[in-house]
């Protein structure tokens, strides 16, 4: 366990801002949310969802809250900075521009 | 180890709880999915323990990832820095003395300026408040007003400021307690404390409504230094009283700590309403005693203030000359240009601040010359231990350390030194600060400031030692931490790189020769200006001639006082070891004069206006002083005799100004005015200096002692001596006495010393900038020492060599010393060039010689020399005695 072996580290943190773009979640949440829009394709270790998370807290991308959810338990709900959201928008269109470059190297193969 | 964890545990306790409830809540959710999905609550448990990992690598990953904590690095580089300090003590010791020394200056210096020139009045809105000075028909401007005036300003300026009145804070003896002492006491206005904005700490201050009763309000305020002084801070205090002469005060209230008046240098003990002086002191116009304070109203500048100041000023005084009839047409042109001006005062008023503000920014400049002296020291000393420890960079560099962090752990490394340089450089400075302020005044009127390590100064020393670490750290950590990591770890502990540091090394002896130059010279250019002031012919012979104050409390008639007077003068000539006496009023660097414009008879001319400066003495002044009489007579008797014609001795100033080359015995003058008081010229007088050693001595008119204001009853007892000794003191007392009982004397003290008081700016610049001057000198050596050492260390087996291969002695040693020199010369020639543009910074102190002189550039570049040529020579010494094969083998 520990470093994602199937997932690239900078994949990771892409999935988990894109995540919070919507809403802000707790860990628990965050992991479902990438298992259930990856289609169960990715499986996201819960082990490396936390210190991804806590890297991503200490560069400023995305912040914490204490809150009570609907269960009425206390949890720590993450939600994306200004600069996380930039962050994103960058990378996103980083990884369009070169996953079409791999799609056309594939399709031209 | 222990304690770096204990507080790792500390800071992050918070984070490390959150972090818990953070995967105690994941876990909680996740054995809720899968009992929903049917597991039983021990195997759901499991389950979710199994989906998250290793609870413990899961923490430590989330604290890695959280990044390391600064203060643990901080705390973990000084740990490594004092071991790294404490393996070379010696290293350590020599850059902390040497950086405290440069420190503790700058600290005492600091407190001093900051006393002086820089801290603000502790008054309410001080940035708010101005002082007025008034201009005179001869072009100089004084403080001082009367009580009428002041009334008239306060209605003239309503509009734009509010105004206080306050007289100098004069000593003066008062019984506070049946206790007689002096105090400092000063005269204000009513709403002086209220327009300052100076609360009472107990009891009340004055009331504006003071100014508008004449004689009833006999109370005093004191100050809260002088409240814990005399009463040890009793509250009963208030109403005690506080005696000046036969006027009793009693004592209302104390002023809130911190405030001792306006005048920096001056701290006033008590102050009484003006309006208990006396009432003819009070409706005289000519009383100009009194110091106007204005309050600007909020956003009024200082110009709107001016305004009608201005006009009511140059009104008054054409009223005023209206009355006085027989002014020349040009005076009172003259009156209708007068100049009033509105100046700051948020610093407060200070006499001290225009005599000394030059000298201290200069003395500040000379420390601060100092500080980058030992700065440049540290420096070279760090860079050449930076190659002793390029292996232990390596080292680190190699096992993963930044460059950043390395240069971090090397800063703190010069901080830490800087550190312990500040704290002993303050307490140093504790001490040095005292006596630096006596320097400022003579011992019989001492300069009182608030000086101390109070937060301004610590911040200061503070700062100045965080910029001195970073000032002599930063370019040896750079140095160090550019390592080539191979290379290093294969030369096993030598240093490896070129000629560069050296270079550096150089280039920072040249820099401190060229500074320990300009302060040398500066120094001898103050040694010279002191000198030549001391042996400037100042018209009178200051040895053997002792000067009393004496006054004369006896209440009889004109003729009676001056009997007795004169009959204290014929006692005083019959001491023993007594050559001559006199009394005076005004006489030299006595420092209070009358001065005026007067017309010849029989002039036809223009009236002329410089103003001469009024002596009233007895006969024998001239004697007593040493001067002469170049033409006609002195006083005699019968010149102090009621309804003798008016007479007067001048000087050879004021003869020239008149007569020019013609005669002026038996000619008459007047002061302006109708009608004319004709007085003869019976002689003429030697010039003799007056106000100070540099000025030219100022046209003079002696005159017969009880002329002005009828018989004196305060004038300066002079005696001419065998020898310069005080022990004629009991038998003046005595004489004195036996004179008449109403004569009371104040100490006795030599002409000398009252004329080296005037010398005091030039004493001090003279002393501190020679002993700097020598501190430099060894700074300087010292670096060049330590800098040839090191560079003749690493040479060792090229030396060894050279010796082997038979070079002698003398040529190894002429090698080194010739490289040493090359950045002393190069120093040396920016030095004198610096020297002399600093040495015309400083012209306007300097007295019988110019900062070009070469005498005052060469001798100091001589001394540079000559010490950097023994200090280099030792190690050149050292270098050459080496033998040649116990070179070889350190290879």
């Amino acid at each position: 366990m520990g470093k994602p072996s199937d997932l690239v580290q900078g994949t990771l943190d892409l999935l988990i801002l894109k995540t919070l773009a919507l809403e802000p979640k707790h860990g628990w949440a965050i992991a479902k949310r990438i298992q259930q829009v990856s289609s169960e394709v990715l499986q996201v270790q819960q082990g490396s969802l936390y210190p991804a998370l806590h890297r991503l807290e200490h560069r400023g991308w995305i912040k914490a809250r204490w809150a009570e959810t609907d269960t009425g338990r206390k949890a720590k709900f993450y939600s994306l900075t200004r600069t996380g959201a930039a962050h994103l928008a960058e990378q996103v269109e980083q990884w369009n521009r070169l996953s079409g470059a791999i799609n056309t190297v594939i399709q031209e193969a | 180890m222990s304690l770096i964890s204990g507080i790792r545990a500390w800071i992050g306790r918070r984070a490390e709880r959150e972090l818990d409830d953070e995967l105690q809540f994941h876990l909680a959710q996740q054995v809720d999915e899968y009992m929903a999905a049917g597991m039983p609550p021990s195997e759901a448990e499991q389950a979710a323990r199994r989906a998250l990992g290793g609870m413990a690598l899961v923490k430590e990953e989330c604290r890695e990832a959280r990044g390391g904590n600064w203060l643990v690095d901080a705390l973990r580089d000084v740990r490594y820095a004092l071991r790294t300090m404490g393996r070379s003590p010696g290293f350590t010791a020599a850059a902390v003395v040497t950086l405290a020394l440069g420190i503790g200056a700058n600290t005492a210096v600091f407190s001093i300026a900051d006393a002086v020139l820089l801290k603000m009045l502790p008054v309410r809105d001080p940035q708010r408040l101005f002082v007025l000075a008034f201009g005179s028909v001869y072009g100089r401007t004084n403080s001082g007003t009367s009580f009428i005036n002041y009334r008239e300003i306060q209605t003239a300026g309503a509009r734009f400021a509010d105004f206080a009145a306050e007289a100098r804070a004069g000593r003066t003896q008062a019984v506070v307690n049946h206790h007689e002492e002096p105090v400092r006491r000063s005269s204000v206005s009513g709403n002086y404390f209220e327009l300052l904005g100076v609360r009472a700490a107990l009891g009340r201050t004055f009331e504006a409504s003071f100014d508008d009763e004449l004689g009833r309000h006999p109370e005093a305020v004191i100050s809260h230094g002088f409240w814990r002084r005399r009463f040890n801070l009793d509250p009963a205090v208030l109403g005690s009283t506080i005696q000046f002469g036969n006027d009793v005060f009693r004592i209302t209230g104390v002023a809130e700590p911190g405030f001792s008046g306006l005048e920096v240098g001056t701290m006033t003990d008590v102050w009484t309403p003006v309006v208990m002086s006396p009432e003819r002191q009070l409706r005289a116009r000519g009383m100009v005693l009194l110091r106007i304070i204005a309050r600007a109203k909020p956003g009024v500048r200082a110009e709107q203030v001016r305004g009608p100041l201005l006009a009511w000023y140059r009104q008054m005084q054409i009223e005023w000359a209206r009355s006085a009839a027989g002014l020349p047409a040009n005076f009172l042109d003259r009156l209708t240009k007068l100049d009033l001006q509105v100046l700051p005062a948020a610093r407060g008023i200070s006499a001290l601040r225009e005599r000394y503000g030059e000298p201290i920014q200069i003395v500040f400049a000379v420390v601060a010359v100092i500080l980058l002296l030992a700065c440049g020291n540290v420096a070279n000393l760090l860079l050449a231990r930076a190659g002793a420890r390029q292996h232990e960079m390596a080292v680190r560099a190699s096992v993963g350390a930044g460059r950043t962090r390395l240069i971090r752990q090397l800063l703190t490394e010069s901080i830490l030194p800087a550190l312990a340089a500040a704290a002993l450089g303050a307490c140093a400075a504790r001490f040095a600060t005292p006596a630096l302020v006596t320097m400022l005044a003579p011992s019989d009127a001492p300069v009182q400031l608030a000086v101390g390590l109070d937060g301004r100064v610590l911040a200061f020393t503070a700062m100045v030692s965080i910029l001195t670490a970073i000032a002599f750290g930063v370019v040896p950590a750079m140095h160090a931490t550019r390592v080539d990591v191979h290379a290093a770890l294969k030369s096993a502990g030598r240093p490896v790189w070129g000629r560069r540091p050296v270079w550096q090394g150089r280039s920072l002896i040249a820099v401190q020769m060229a500074l320990s130059l300009v302060l040398l010279a500066g120094a001898s250019l103050f040694v010279r200006t002191l000198v030549n002031l001391r042996a400037l012919d100042p018209g009178f012979d200051r040895h053997n001639v002792l000067l009393a104050e004496v006054a004369y409390s006896g209440g009889e008639n004109n003729h009676r006082v001056v009997l007795s007077w004169q009959e204290l003068l014929r006692r005083a000539q019959t001491i023993p070891g007594v050559e001559s006496a006199s009394v005076s009023i005004g006489g030299p660097f006595a420092g209070a004069s009358m001065s005026g414009p007067v017309r010849i008879l029989g002039d036809t001319g223009p009236a002329r206006l410089d103003p001469n400066q009024f002596v009233a003495v007895s006969s024998r002044f001239f004697d007593t002083f040493g001067g002469r009489l170049i033409e006609g007579r002195d006083f005699e008797p019968r010149d102090f005799e009621d309804g003798a014609g008016r007479v007067a001795i001048v000087n050879e100033t004021m003869k020239r100004r008149y007569f020019g080359s013609a005669n002026a015995i038996g000619r008459q003058f007047s002061m302006f005015g109708d009608p004319p008081h004709w007085i003869e010229i019976i002689g003429v007088a030697s010039d003799m200096k007056f106000d100070s050693l540099r000025t030219a001595a100022p046209a003079i008119i002696y005159e017969p002692f009880p002329v002005f204001g009828g018989a004196p009853k305060l004038m300066s007892l002079e005696l001419r001596a065998h020898r310069d000794t005080l022990a004629v003191a009991p038998v003046l007392r005595r004489e004195a006495t036996a004179a008449n009982a109403g004569f009371t004397l104040q100490e006795l003290v030599p002409h000398s010393k009252q004329i080296d008081d005037t010398l005091i700016r030039e004493r001090l610049l003279a002393t501190v900038g020679t002993f700097f001057g020598i501190v430099a000198l060894l700074l300087t050596a010292l670096g060049l020492y330590g800098t040839v050492g090191y560079a003749v260390s690493r040479r060792t087996q090229e030396i060894g060599i050279r010796m082997a291969l038979g070079a002698r002695q003398g040529q190894v040693v002429w090698m080194i010393l010739g490289e040493a020199l090359t950045p002393v010369v190069a120093g040396g020639a920016a030095g004198v060039a610096a020297a002399i543009w600093t040495g015309r910074l400083v012209s306007g102190l300097l007295f019988g010689i110019r900062p070009q002189d070469p005498g005052a550039i060469l001798v100091p570049a001589g001394m540079l020399l000559a010490t950097s040529l023994a200090a280099a020579f030792v190690p050149a010494l050292r270098a050459c005695r080496t033998a040649p094969v116990q070179a070889l083998r350190n290879e």
